[in-house]
């Protein structure tokens, strides 16, 4: 009975937050907006854009980002038991996003305005961030953490980053830690949530792996064994197998070809990497769009949602940039997650 | 009782000046449900979010600090004399030099600690190592063999034996300690490093055989167990010290975490009230009963002018809260209706019916003197863990035990002749008055549309919905008419063109609401197709919704029958043994089914006749956490 109810809310608040999303027509003014101020202003009259008020780019691209973590906040009500906590797992990103650029702003010690002003507006406190902010000290950070669920993770980590004085191992404690359980809790789910979670956080989660093992090879020039510890291992499909893979050479446009992709010959280094993004990016927004074209009971109909607004969220940050460095519709629309005329 | 309690909304001016008084006044109060309002030029204060922030760290670092020294947490009345802004500092510096205090006392014990898990680490490798007469500076320094012991977080061990896909290697966990795994790691000299760089990537940390420790294992193992029981010791003392810090130090970190989070409270609140310039307005709903109270606590705790402007609350364009207050004895079996929704604004709350109808039908279908009594005496022991769940179960199988008495079985047994009738001789009754107790039901069910739709003045939904007046009377047509035809009272040209004049009505109620009431227009081509599917679902309605409170009187036979099979098996050889089990199985597996069946007819066609249940819960400010503040008691 709970769960009856539980989806039929799910799905009706789905329904109500797609129909506020931007129409397909704006998104071809938009293209055509001669400035970053004309796109402000009409980003601003679109559906539900009063919160996008700002004529500071890095404001509005945060405020942007912030939608999607209210949006998973919001959505997070509407469903029950292990649904509801692995949403509410996934909207820990935003936290863990937070939570890396503290630790790198203290670690560059930057301004702690500065730190403040790059941080995205969640929609409730979930940690103290003022106080993590002014904490100085990336031990006195952790140390400040101890008590919350990222303490345990970057206990460990802390004595690395002391040797080495590197962020990297902080960081990268936060995102396997993060990542692990969410693919634990997608594994605990009952089998038609599972499928539509695997469908969408696994291939995530599988296209994130697949990028950290070429970056850390590629551009962190790491050893095989270091590669394979700093990735995931039971990601679907893009297991400890392919890290190994990859670990020992393997070329990113076969292990690409893998997921389905094709990648342009001779597309190599961080500009394939890009290519490669994006493709997974265009996949994941079709996938989102045949769900919601369907009947979206299940946990499915809230993760398409999430996926379509991250697709949204792209964009729109894409012309924001594009608009500011003065690229041409032309030249930005091939970098559009979507088909604008 | 039957309607949510009558509210009034207010908006409430402050100054500056006195928005803490006030906002602490009339939190403490537990009265207020407040409205997050978007008005031009009204913005929550940014620096209240802050304060919110510090005062959750502070009471945080508090409640590690109890914890730490495990004194027992109480919670006392919220301090009289609250103001967030100006208490911080005082309250953060308090807490600093309690925290340096008991930091001290951590740093030593965590160390102590540290020792000790060293030293027994090492006292296990040296009597490993005890038959080896070698100095341990030569095991120290092995020239083919790499060796090396530490630990790890405990979930790294299987990625560090993934990572080494290239070598050979040995890795051998030792023990297990808060999350992490002391293990024995060894390969040959030439593949070190890369032992090295994936145990150091799996933040690996080494642990060192003490220097202290010389000489070949038995020499150098006394020295270390006597240098283990000494640091031992030492941690005796610690905790007789963390005794003496709780007993001197307890009382005040309780006394500031109650402030800090009376305080977090009261900040939470004001990062809600919008403001412009030096005025803050506090928006949202009071109970009409206690207007007056809330009127004359904001206005005590102000120092300088408040305005308060009291409205009535308008149901058509507002979310008005709902305060249901129930009877005492009423409230655990809120939870019936609530699972379904919580009353609007005006609506009538179904609880006392919602009760009483499934009780009755509870116990008409488990109707059984011996298990109601068990399924009551089962509720008795649960009402500690769950006074709702306890609460339902007793009245459940008291209700069991009452129609045990009218069909005259316990366990299954014939043991009295029955006050009504025997549910396997006479079912063709009891599937009657089953369909009887739901045709009953259901009319309640439209009584209370009616009622409904009057009291929210929605005449389209009183005269002409399918629960409406229209639909009563075609129910009644179809129903009564239908048994007056077959009785041979009507004649069947009478009963069909009643039933056919109204079913057009039905069919076009939606453009003749439009007509005499207003509204949207719908085309005619939509109203023939939408209207005629609407018609054939509402009279399929009314029939299976009649005939589905059958089930009331099928679970009783099916009850009666499982019972008396459970007794002819008890007959024979472990026939106790049989019976206990077969009677845990009726109570527990049964008396799940019969209680979602019950609800199941509770909902869908109970409810589904005149409840939306669309209605939001009274959540009112207050300094206390958790609890359920839909529910008013009376006494």
């Amino acid at each position: 009975m709970l769960g009856t109810m539980s989806h039929a809310s799910s799905q009706a608040r789905v329904r109500a937050r797609v129909s506020r999303m931007i129409p397909a027509g704006l998104w071809s003014r938009l293209l055509h907006a001669d400035t970053f101020q004309d796109l402000s202003v009409q980003l601003r009259n679109s559906p539900g854009g009063e919160d996008l008020a700002s004529d500071d780019p890095s404001v509005l691209e945060r405020n942007l980002r912030a939608r999607q973590a209210v949006a998973a906040r919001s959505l997070t009500t509407s469903l029950q038991g292990r649904a509801r906590e692995l949403l509410a797992w996934y909207g820990r990103r935003f936290d863990i996003e937070n939570l890396k650029a503290v630790v790198r702003a203290i670690h560059f010690d930057l301004d702690r305005e500065r730190i403040w002003s790059m941080l995205l507006p969640l929609p409730e406190p979930t940690l103290p961030w003022r106080t993590l902010v002014e904490t100085g000290s990336v031990p006195g950070l952790v140390d400040r953490l101890s008590a919350t669920a990222y303490g345990r993770p970057l206990a460990p980590a802390l004595e690395r980053y002391q040797q080495e004085s590197s962020p990297f191992f902080l960081e990268v404690a936060l995102d396997l830690f993060y990542f692990r359980r969410l693919l634990r809790l997608i594994g605990v789910l009952r089998k038609k949530d599972r499928t539509q979670a695997e469908r969408f956080l696994g291939r995530w989660i599988a296209v994130q792996n697949l990028l950290w093992a070429f970056r850390y090879r590629d551009h962190g020039g790491m050893s095989p064994e270091e590669i394979v510890n700093y990735t995931l291992h039971r990601a679907p499909g893009a297991g400890v197998d392919m890290v190994r893979r990859i670990a020992l050479g393997s070329p990113l446009a076969a292990e690409a070809a893998r997921f389905g992709f094709v990648l342009p010959d001779g597309a190599e280094g961080l500009d394939a990497l890009h290519r490669l993004e994006r493709l997974a990016a265009r996949e994941m927004r079709r996938r989102a769009e045949a769900t919601l074209a369907g009947p979206i009971f299940h946990l499915g109909g809230v993760l398409a949602y999430l996926f379509l607004l991250e697709s949204e969220i792209a964009d729109l940050t894409a012309l924001i940039e594009g608009k500011l460095t003065g690229h041409p519709p032309d030249e930005l629309r091939g970098r559009l997650l979507r088909e604008v005329s | 009782m039957f309607v949510p309690e009558a509210m009034r909304e207010v908006n409430l001016f402050v100054f500056e000046q006195d928005l803490e008084p006030v906002a602490a006044a009339i939190t403490a109060l537990d009265i207020l449900h407040l409205e997050d309002i978007q008005a031009k030029d009204w913005k929550p204060a940014p620096e209240w979010r802050e304060f919110c922030e510090k005062y959750l760290d502070l009471a945080q670092r508090l409640e590690e600090l109890l914890s730490a020294l495990q004194v027992a947490s109480r919670n006392g009345e919220p301090p009289a004399d609250l103001n967030p802004r100006n208490d911080l500092a005082g309250l953060e510096a308090q807490a600093e030099v309690l925290q340096q205090k008991v930091r001290d006392w951590q740093t030593r014990r965590r160390d102590i600690r540290r020792k000790v898990e060293r030293l027994e680490l090492a006292v296990a490798q040296l009597r490993l190592l005890l038959p080896l007469k070698a100095p341990l500076a030569e095991l120290r320094d092995l020239s083919h063999q790499h060796l090396v012991i530490g630990s790890l977080p405990s979930e790294n061990l299987p990625r560090v034996s993934a990572a080494l896909f290239q070598i050979a290697f040995a890795l051998i966990p030792l023990s297990e300690q808060n999350d992490r795994t002391i293990v024995l790691a060894s390969t040959s000299e030439e593949q070190a490093d890369v032992l090295d760089r994936a145990l150091k990537s799996a933040f690996f940390e080494p642990i060192e055989l003490p220097p202290e420790a010389q000489g070949p294992p038995e020499e150098a193992l006394p020295f270390l167990e006597q240098e283990l029981r000494g640091c031992q010791a030492k941690r005796e003392e610690f905790e007789e010290e963390r005794r003496r810090l709780a007993g001197e130090l307890g009382p005040q970190l309780l006394e500031l975490r109650r402030r800090a989070q009376a305080n977090l409270r009261l900040a939470e609140a004001i990062r809600r009230f919008p403001r412009r310039g030096e005025i803050y307005l506090i928006v949202g709903w009071v109970p009409a009963s206690r207007l007056k109270e809330f009127h004359c606590r904001a206005r005590d705790a102000a120092r300088s002018r408040l305005v308060i402007e009291v409205l009535e609350p308008d149901t058509t364009r507002q979310n008005v809260p709902s305060l249901l207050a129930n009877l005492a004895w009423l409230r655990p079996f809120r939870g019936l209706v609530t699972t379904f929704g919580i009353s609007a604004y005006g609506e009538l709350d179904p609880t006392l019916i919602a009760t009483a109808a499934f009780v009755l039908m509870y116990g008409m279908m488990f109707g059984d003197i011996g298990h109601g009594a068990v399924l009551a005496a089962v509720g008795l022991a649960l009402r500690k863990k769950s006074s709702a769940l306890g609460a339902i179960a007793v009245a459940a199988g008291a209700s069991g035990v009452v129609f045990g008495l009218l069909f005259g079985t316990a366990f299954g047994y014939q043991l009295v002749s029955p006050a009504w009738l025997r549910p396997m001789d006479e079912i063709r009754t009891l599937l009657l008055t089953a369909v009887l107790a739901g045709v009953a039901l259901l009319n309640i069910g439209f009584g209370l549309n009616l009622i409904n739709a009057w009291r929210s003045k929605e005449w389209p939904r009183f005269f002409l919905e399918k629960n409406g007046l229209l639909g009563i009377a075609l129910y009644w047509t179809l129903l009564g008419g239908g048994v007056a035809v077959g009785l041979g009272l009507m004649r069947i040209g009478v009963w069909a063109s009643a039933g056919l004049c109204l079913c057009l009505l039905m069919w076009f109620r939606e453009p003749l609401a439009a007509k005499i009431w207003g509204g949207a227009v719908v085309p005619m081509g939509e109203v023939i197709v939408t209207g005629f599917f609407e018609l054939f679902e509402a009279v399929i309605g009314y029939l299976s919704n009649s005939f589905s409170f059958i089930r009331l009187g099928a679970f009783a036979v099916a009850h009666e029958g499982i019972s008396h099979m459970l007794l002819l098996y008890s007959g024979g050889p472990a026939g106790w043994l049989v019976f206990l089990a077969g009677t845990v199985l009726i109570v527990g597996f049964e008396g799940i089914i019969v209680g979602i069946q019950a609800l199941r007819l509770e909902y869908y066609e109970f409810f589904g006749r005149f409840f939306q249940g669309t209605g939001q819960p009274f959540v009112p400010l207050s300094f206390k956490g958790g609890h359920d503040a839909t529910v008013g008691v009376r006494a």
